[in-house]
């Protein structure tokens, strides 16, 4: 996962697929991520490069969009494919976040 | 028809290499339309998969994973056994906090929401998906 910052946005790319084989080590990521988050407004999570998904990448998108919005930041999802964006919605996912088509 | 039959280590890896083979080999069967069905399919197999895992085989590697996969009069089957004690629908794998950002367990209620039908058999799961049902959604 990369994370980028400009201004009082943060960015972060998801690089590998959000499925229980690789969560675990995005969530070490993810927490030295959230440490800096001083100044920042906004955070933006990329998920164009993801293809496959599974319960345990959506509970990790909601365990950061948890984080992130206790620290009273807004968060969107974009470049998600139509699949991933139905996900999503299935779940009810888009009352709690803006997920970008 | 069989597309495919494996037996499988208990690891999350695993899970995603067949999950990744099975979904080449249907979307190579001729004569289905199934490139709309196909994330779900995958979906639906990492659920299942994932379940027999954690829950079935508790992470054990001597143990497998027994994956069965057919299609019988437009009906896609998706057999898998693991070497657990037995399916318990309430422990079924999904995610810690999820849907609607509540602690509940709804792997099935996704499952279901797709179009898919399940059954238990002690340990194993039979899930079916009806291909006539995605052609008239």
């Amino acid at each position: 996962m990369k994370t980028s910052r400009e201004g009082n946005l943060m960015k972060f790319i998801i690089q590998n697929d959000l499925i229980a084989p690789n969560v675990k080590d995005m969530n070490k990521v993810l927490m030295d991520a959230l440490d800096q988050t001083n100044g920042i407004e906004e955070v933006i999570v990329d998920l164009n490069k993801i293809e496959n998904i599974d319960s345990v990448g959506v509970s990790f998108v909601v365990s950061l969009y948890k984080n992130i919005s206790n620290e009273g930041l807004e968060f969107r999802i974009v470049n998600a494919s139509n699949d991933i964006i139905q996900l999503f919605k299935l779940m009810r996912l888009d009352e709690f976040f803006i997920i970008e088509e | 028809m069989l597309i495919v039959e494996k037996k499988i280590k208990s690891t999350f890896e695993a899970v995603h290499d067949f999950v990744l083979e099975a979904a080449d080999l249907i979307k190579d069967l001729e004569d289905l339309e199934v490139d709309d069905l196909l994330f779900k399919i995958n979906i639906m197999l990492r659920e299942v998969l994932n379940n027999a895992v954690e829950h079935g085989n508790n992470f054990d590697d001597s143990k497998y994973i027994y994956c069965k996969i057919l299609c019988k009069d437009e009906t896609f089957v998706f057999e898998i056994e693991d070497e657990g004690e037995g399916f318990v629908a309430n422990d079924f794998y999904m995610m810690d906090e999820g849907f609607t950002m509540k602690n509940r367990s709804r792997g099935l209620e996704l499952i279901e929401k797709y179009g898919f039908e399940y059954r238990f058999k002690k340990n194993k799961v039979i899930v079916e998906y009806d291909l006539n049902k995605e052609r008239l959604s």
